[in-house]
C-alpha cells in the first residue's frame, strides 16, 4: 500500500518529536500567506519551512514588500508603487503563491497518511536518550505554550521540546527587536510619549513581527495539543501490550 | 481481593505500576482498562472537541492577520502602529473566536472536569498486600481508589 515500512504517527530525534497530525488545509494555506514557511512548520516540514522563511525575509527586504504593504493599507498607492523593486518583486510573488499552494497540497495528503497511520496503530517511541539530549513525550498545557511564545516567540517551541526551532525563532526575534526598535518604542509609550514612540519604529522590520508572534503562538498551542494526543495513544499502545490478557476473570465461577 | 484505582493518563501511573511490579505484585495480577469518552453522534469540527480550544485557534489566525493590517494603518494614525496593531489583534481575535464559537455552541457538550479518569487499574491481590497497594496508588496521584471487602 504505502511502502514496506508502514508509517507510525510519530518519530523521535535529537531535535524532538516529528509527527503526523490532522490539519485543516485552508488553515495551513492561510498561515503560508501570513508568513511563507509557517504552513510547512505546522506540517512538521522543519527544514523546508526554515529555508522558506529565510527566503521570505531576504526577498521581502530586497523587494520592499512590507513597505509597499504599509503604504497600500494607508491608501498611498503611488508611494507603494514607487517603493517596490521589480527586480525582486515578481520572483517574490511567484514563490509566495506557490508556497501557499504547496502547503495546502501537503496538508491534504498528510491528512490521508494520518488516517492510515492512526488505524494501523503502530507503536512509536515515547522516550529517546541521545548523546546530547533527552527527548520525551509528556502532557503539557496548550495555553502555557501559547503564553510563552507571546512573551518571546521561540519560548513556546522550547516548551514543546523543539529546541532547534526555538532558538531559530528567538534569534530572529532579537534581530526584529533590534532593527524595528520595538522595545525602545514600547518604553516611550509606557512613559507617555506617544509621538516619540511612533517616530522610533522602523516600519519594514516591525511588520514582520505580528505574523511571527502569531505563528509562534499558534505553533506552540497546536503542537502541545497534538503532543498530548500522541502521549495518550503511545501510552495506550504500551500498556495494552504489556498487560495483555488472553482470558480474564474477575469472578472465577461461570455465571 | 480486588483493588481498583482510576488515573489520568500520566507518567505517575506508570511509576505506580513499576513500583508495584518491583514489589510482590506480578504483571499477571494487573489489568488495565482504558476509559473512553462518551461517544457523541455530533462532533464539532476541529482539532479537539473543546469548543474554546478550537475557537482560540481560529481567533489566533484572524487576530494575526488583523494585527498586521492594524500596525500598517497605524503608521498614519494618531495612536501609532503599536496600539493600532494590538487593537487589530484584539478585534481580529474576537471576530475569529465568535465566528467559530456561535455556530458550534449548540453542538458542543464537552464538560470536561479537571481530573477525568482515563484509566482504570484493576489489581488482584492477597489480603495482606492491600494496604501497601492502596498507599502506592494514592501516592502516584490516583483519582479514586476502591477495594472489595
Amino acid at each position: 500500500m504505502m511502502n514496506e515500512h508502514d508509517p507510525s504517527l510519530a518519530k523521535m530525534s535529537v531535535f524532538g518529536i516529528t509527527h503526523l497530525q490532522k490539519q485543516n488545509p485552508l488553515m495551513i494555506a492561510w498561515w503560508s500567506a501570513v508568513f511563507p514557511g509557517f504552513g510547512h512548520y505546522f506540517l512538521n516540514h522543519y527544514i523546508r519551512a526554515t529555508l522558506l522563511s529565510l527566503s521570505e525575509v531576504f526577498t521581502n527586504t530586497f523587494a520592499h514588500i512590507n513597505d509597499a504593504m504599509i503604504y497600500s493599507f494607508c491608501g498611498k498607492f503611488e508611494l507603494a508603487q514607487s517603493v517596490v523593486q521589480p527586480k525582486w518583486a515578481f520572483g517574490y510573488l511567484i514563490i509566495y503563491m506557490i508556497t501557499i499552494w504547496d502547503s495546502y497540497r501537503l496538508a491534504t495528503y498528510q491528512n490521508k497518511i494520518y488516517d492510515i497511520a492512526f488505524l494501523k496503530n503502530i507503536q512509536f517511541p515515547r522516550i529517546g536518550i541521545y548523546f546530547s539530549e533527552v527527548q520525551f513525550l509528556d502532557r503539557k498545557k496548550p495555553i502555557v505554550g501559547a503564553f510563552y511564545s507571546f512573551l518571546f516567540p521561540g519560548l513556546g517551541q522550547l516548551y514543546v521540546h523543539r529546541f532547534g526551532l526555538a532558538f531559530y525563532a528567538m534569534i530572529w526575534w532579537w534581530i526584529y527587536l533590534y532593527l524595528s526598535r520595538l522595545h525602545e518604542s514600547l518604553l516611550q509609550l509606557m512613559l507617555g510619549n506617544l509621538h516619540a514612540s511612533n517616530l522610533i519604529l522602523q516600519q519594514h522590520w516591525l511588520l514582520f513581527m505580528p505574523s511571527v508572534m502569531g505563528g509562534a503562538i499558534f505553533h506552540a498551542y497546536t503542537t502541545t495539543i497534538e503532543h498530548n494526543k500522541l502521549y495518550r495513544i503511545a501510552q495506550r499502545q504500551y500498556l495494552t501490550n504489556r498487560y495483555r490478557k488472553d482470558e480474564c476473570f474477575i469472578f472465577h465461577k461461570q455465571v | 481481593m480486588i483493588i481498583i484505582g482510576t488515573f489520568e493518563q500520566s507518567i505517575e501511573l506508570e511509576q505506580a505500576l513499576t513500583v508495584l511490579e518491583n514489589s510482590s505484585i506480578s504483571k499477571d495480577q494487573i489489568l488495565i482498562i482504558f476509559m473512553d469518552d462518551k461517544p457523541s453522534p455530533i462532533q464539532i469540527p476541529g482539532r479537539t472537541q473543546n469548543i474554546h480550544s478550537n475557537a482560540f485557534e481560529i481567533g489566533m489566525a484572524s487576530g494575526t492577520g488583523c494585527a498586521v493590517i492594524g500596525a500598517s494603518v497605524g503608521f498614519t494614525l494618531y495612536l501609532g502602529p503599536i496600539i493600532c496593531g494590538l487593537l487589530g489583534a484584539l478585534i481580529g481575535f474576537t471576530i475569529g473566536y465568535a465566528l467559530y464559537y456561535f455556530p458550534n455552541e449548540g453542538k458542543s457538550h464537552s464538560k470536561k472536569t479537571k481530573n477525568t479518569p482515563e484509566i482504570a487499574v484493576i489489581i488482584q491481590c492477597a489480603n495482606s498486600q492491600l494496604p501497601f497497594i492502596e498507599e502506592i496508588l494514592w501516592k502516584y496521584q490516583a483519582i479514586t481508589v476502591g477495594k472489595s471487602n
